[in-house]
């Protein structure tokens, strides 16, 4: 446990060494790797190896929440900062750092502020840690707003024309989040400051359960691309071209979800319980208008967003609904489902600048470059379902505790999540279809097609045999 | 040891895989199809009574322990023996036949026997659900043409979401994971009439059953030796083998044996129709492969199931009845058009010969299961050899419409690729000694149908394009189900995300800001006026402050 200790710490001081270390890197324009990408790969790598041997000090089984450091901040107002470690949010935080190294690897040739955006992607890796390993009011609040800042300063850099009005909602949603979840935390410190798991002691009036708890659900919920919150989160998506911003973009959703998960299953009170029936409504809307939708538009970023969407609602409800599904088997499909989007973002920004470089039309573009035919293939076929990695027995767990709950509810959900998956195979193949010889031979000058490297097909090869490993066995790392 | 040579196959596959696509492909082949026979081999050692039980502990996650089950018994080892003679056969005719990416297809031929075997040794739900995934994966990548690929995994995605949900359903209300356990969900399952009628739907479109057929017709791209594989020894047998090991689900609900009933006779019938009316040769295997479904089906819908043994045979009998047609069509130099070939028998005796000796092991199987359902085996018996002397005969003895140099070109086909298909009928005939006088009175039928080719008069219905290109199940499918969701799609972008989100919702508090602002550096302006309304503005809220605190 001593061990442990030191880890949790080193797993957020890590990626802000990275943060400086990369600030102080030189531009260097004479090799084909930035410095700066380097330091960035390299923190993530050993961030990795730290998980690892965190990873094995855990009781992996025992599914709770381990404390294991503690810092006094202040004495009045009495401020504690306690830091805890499970099995879940463990595999969050690998699958967060693996999900940013792909998305590093997606910008690896881009040489416009390259810099900037790698130190923000290792202070958003930082904060997002913190988050995940937050275990009382402060940090945890801290840590929830703090990481928006680099994804703010990314989109502002590396926005297309409608950047300010994406920071807008950005902002506008953000703080409306912020705001109440300030009050609902201010609120429950005024009576005690106990950590997160233990906030269930504090009793309240029963207007002020509503008042408090109803804050920190709408604090949450502004970050799920919920109805009516999807809003900012889909103008991201679809705004940004930029893999390493769109996956930092959507992992934000992630936050709120394991708000929600870390604070209601044990703690929400009873007067709260009837509300969870219209979440369960508009959920359920959300993920349908999302999919169909995302059926109807052509950009796969939309689609990408659209099953981002369905899946993150589908793992919400799995979570909060009394169901048997354990926090480990969302845990185990959250990663797999991150490092897939990933790994799929890399492969359509490639394929988007190979369309935007030939100025041609990217039908019919993967018959001309066959390794990326194959992982996008792979990475469609594993993000559908198919057991190609831990999503398709995990997710057979939650779906298998959403239909004991409510069947009707459980094939609503599957019925999204059917039409998500059918967006992603439309894409698939408008992108494989083969177009004719003449087409062929005006739309695609074979040199000007470039396929991804041997190295981003072997980093894409290790990252389908993680996804396989995952299948085998989600804990193989441990042995 | 079976384990290990098990463990053969599966690294074998992924050799295979790994190999360049056009590097050595016959000696890769061989190496394959080596793997295949060891393991044939192996398999006869065990001699046609093994009782061998392992249980490996695979997979333990929350709500969810899974073990590995290899069950090897007298019941399944037939199928086991075909499934490999079946994949053997498949290699060598890519060994010495035009496959293209020799090396890529073994890899998947090896990986889907894997697959298929482990469906075959499956004792509980979870392996049986990720043998299916898997053969639906491997045969996606075997499909080698984009259309074929598209409606292949459409469907099949569906229908293993619907398994994934039915599975979750009866996990859902503590079904356990054994297979034998489902016999129990009538007494403690909800959702029955859901499950049982899911659960066939998802059986059909992996079997390709009639109206799901669809799927394998499009396949008509790809070769010849790919198209055989996937119709007997992928995709639809693991339909078949979901339907045999979950028939204790089917008597929960009143409708499941009627619709296993209407679909299979619609199976054999439509089957009939399409191979005798349609001109493309590999949409006719298909067509044959639809009969030979719709028949095994039969047996299980008419509460005779077809014993394992028998359903081997008659598999592996189909299968070679479907790589005759693969040699019909190499002697009519890959043309797959019935309508432009015909009498190519005085050049190709020798391979009519061989057409007879897998006929008559045809018909030596098929006299078996007669004892067990009369009717179904004779009109199956009757219904496959009108149709197959036909569409033989037609490319064999009917009136020449080849151009010449095909005709000059036909020829017996290489003894590498018909051989191994003479010693598996040969044996198969030996095995069941069927009656001589039954089997020649079978057999001399068959020359007689061939001969006077009943059917024939049919024959115009090659030249209308209304048949040979209809597709009226997709059009129904766009019409009633993609069109409907796009419009529906489409109207709430427009609707729900453009009017009220960004023209009303969103741009309502851009004004209501915008305003603001101008409002406040109009009171920030240094004029008396804003001084005036500034100053208002505080004391009016200080006024209600006061006010509401005196309350």
């Amino acid at each position: 446990m001593e061990n442990l200790k030191n880890l949790v710490n080193i797993i957020i001081i890590i990626p802000l060494l990275g943060v400086f270390f990369t600030s102080l890197s030189r531009e260097d324009n004479k090799s084909r790797l930035s410095n700066a990408f380097c330091v960035g790969v390299f923190t993530i790598l050993s961030n990795l190896i730290v998980l690892w041997r965190a990873a094995l000090q855990i009781n992996i089984g025992k599914d709770s929440w381990q404390v294991v450091e503690k810092f006094n901040w202040m004495e009045n107002p009495k401020i504690e900062l306690v830091f805890g470690i499970d099995v879940f949010s463990l595999m969050l935080i690998a699958a967060v750092h693996i999900a940013v190294l792909l998305g590093m690897i997606g910008i690896r040739r881009n040489t416009y502020r390259q810099k900037a955006l790698i130190v923000f992607a290792l202070m958003f890796l930082s904060l997002i840690s913190g988050y995940f390993l937050a275990s009382d009011f402060f940090s945890f609040y801290i840590f929830f707003e703090a990481l928006l800042l680099p994804l703010f300063m990314m989109i502002g850099i590396f926005g297309d024309i409608k950047k300010q009005q994406i920071l807008y909602r950005f902002f506008l949603y953000n703080l409306l989040g912020a705001v109440f979840l300030f009050v609902a935390l201010m609120a429950l410190y005024n009576h005690q400051n106990v950590s997160i798991r233990e906030v269930s002691q504090i009793v309240l009036s029963g207007h002020g359960e509503v008042l408090v708890w109803g804050s920190i659900f709408i604090a949450f919920l502004s970050r799920i691309p919920i109805w009516p919150f999807h809003y900012w989160i889909s103008s991201v998506s679809v705004n940004i071209s930029n893999p390493l911003v769109f996956m930092v973009a959507n992992i934000i959703p992630l936050t709120g979800v394991y708000g929600l998960i870390r604070f209601f299953p044990v703690n929400a009170p009873e007067v709260l319980r009837p509300y969870l029936l219209i979440l369960e409504i508009i959920s359920i809307v959300t993920m349908l208008l999302i999919s169909l939708i995302g059926i109807t538009k052509k950009d796969i970023q939309y689609k990408i967003f659209a099953y981002m969407t369905v899946y993150y609602i589908m793992y919400l409800l799995g979570a909060l609904l009394p169901t048997d599904a354990l926090l480990m088997n969302i845990g185990f499909s959250l990663f797999s489902y991150l490092i897939i989007v990933a790994a799929l973002e890399v492969m359509v920004a490639h394929i988007d600048n190979q369309r935007q470089s030939g100025e041609i039309s990217d039908c019919g573009i993967l018959c001309s470059i066959r390794r990326s035919s194959v992982v996008f293939s792979f990475l469609i076929l594993a993000a559908i379902g198919m057991p190609l990695s831990s999503m398709f027995l995990n997710n057979m767990v939650i779906l298998s505790g959403l239909m004991k709950f409510n069947i009707k509810m459980a094939v609503c959900i599957l019925l999204a999540m059917v039409l998500s998956a059918i967006g992603l195979l439309q894409h698939l193949f408008y992108l494989k279809y083969p177009p004719e010889k003449d087409e062929m031979s005006l739309n695609f000058k074979e040199n000007e097609i470039e396929d991804i490297s041997m190295r981003v097909f072997g980093v894409m090869i290790m990252t389908a045999a993680l996804l396989v490993l995952s299948f085998i066995n989600p804990l193989w790392f441990i042995g | 040891m079976l384990v290990k040579v098990l463990f053969l196959l599966l690294s074998a596959g992924i050799i295979s895989e790994f190999v360049p696509k056009n590097r050595l492909p016959i000696l890769w082949s061989l190496i394959a199809s080596a793997a295949v026979a060891f393991f044939i081999y192996m398999l006869t050692q065990l001699g046609p009574t093994p009782d061998l039980k392992i249980d490996y502990p695979w997979l333990e996650i929350p709500n969810l322990a899974v073990n590995l089950d290899i069950i090897l018994n007298s019941h399944n080892i037939h199928l086991v023996f075909a499934l490999s003679v079946l994949a053997f056969l498949v290699l060598l005719q890519s060994a010495f036949g035009e496959e293209k990416e020799k090396n890529t297809f073994n890899g998947l031929v090896l990986l889907n026997l894997f697959s298929a075997l482990m469906l075959v040794f499956a004792d509980n739900y979870i392996q049986m659900l990720v043998a299916v995934g898997v053969c639906d994966v491997l045969v996606f990548s075997v499909i080698n043409n984009i259309e074929a690929k598209k409606t292949y995994i459409y469907a099949n995605f569906l229908a293993d979401i619907g398994l994934l949900s039915i599975f979750a359903v009866i996990l859902g209300q503590g079904g356990g994971l054994d297979l034998k356990n489902l016999a129990d969900y009538a007494k403690f399952g909800h959702h029955k009439d859901f499950v049982a009628i899911i659960l066939l739907v998802c059986i059909f479109i992996k079997t390709g059953l009639f109206p799901f057929h669809g799927t394998y017709v499009k396949m008509r791209q790809i070769g010849f030796n790919r198209l055989n594989y996937v119709l007997y020894a992928a995709t639809p047998l693991t339909g078949y083998l979901l339907l045999l090991k979950t028939e204790p689900l089917l008597q929960i609900s009143h409708y499941s044996y009627p619709l296993l009933q209407i679909m299979a006779l619609l199976s054999l019938v439509w089957g009939c129709v399409g191979a005798v009316t349609i001109d493309n040769l590999k949409q006719k295997n298909v067509y044959f492969a639809l009969m030979f479904w719709g028949f095994a089906y039969g047996f299980t819908a008419f509460g005779t199931r077809l014993e394992d043994f028998y359903f081997a045979s008659v598999l592996t009998m189909s299968f070679l009845f479907g790589q005759i047609l693969l040699l019909a069509y190499k002697i009519c130099s890959n043309e797959i058009y019935v309508s432009e070939t015909g009498g190519f028998l005085p050049r190709v005796k020798f391979t009519f010969l061989l057409i007879i000796l897998v006929i008559s092991s045809f018909y030596a199987v098929l006299m078996v299961p007669v004892q067990q359902n009369l009717w179904l085996s004779i009109v199956y018996g009757i219904i496959f050899s009108i149709v197959s002397a036909h569409v033989l005969s037609q490319i064999l003895l009917g009136p020449s419409k080849a151009d010449d140099r095909v005709q000059a070109m036909a020829k017996n086909p290489s003894i590498l690729l018909w051989l191994p298909m003479a010693i598996i009928a040969f044996a198969v005939l030996w095995h069941f000694k069927p009656s001589i006088t039954s089997l020649l009175l079978c057999v001399f039928t068959w020359i007689l149908l061939f001969v006077y080719r009943p059917l024939k008069r049919f024959d115009y219905l090659y030249e209308k394009d209304n048949i040979q290109k209809a597709d009226y199940i997709s059009e129904v499918y766009n019409l009633l189900i993609v069109t409907p969701i796009t419009v529906f799609g489409r109207l709430l972008w427009v609707t729900v995300e453009f009017v009220f989100f960004e023209r009303t919702i969103i741009s309502s508090i851009q004004k209501c800001l915008d305003f603001m602002v101008f409002l406040f550096r109009r009171i920030h302006s240094g004029t008396f006026l804003g001084a005036v309304a500034f100053t208002t503005v505080g004391i009016l809220v200080m006024f209600v402050a006061w006010w509401y605190g005196n309350r």
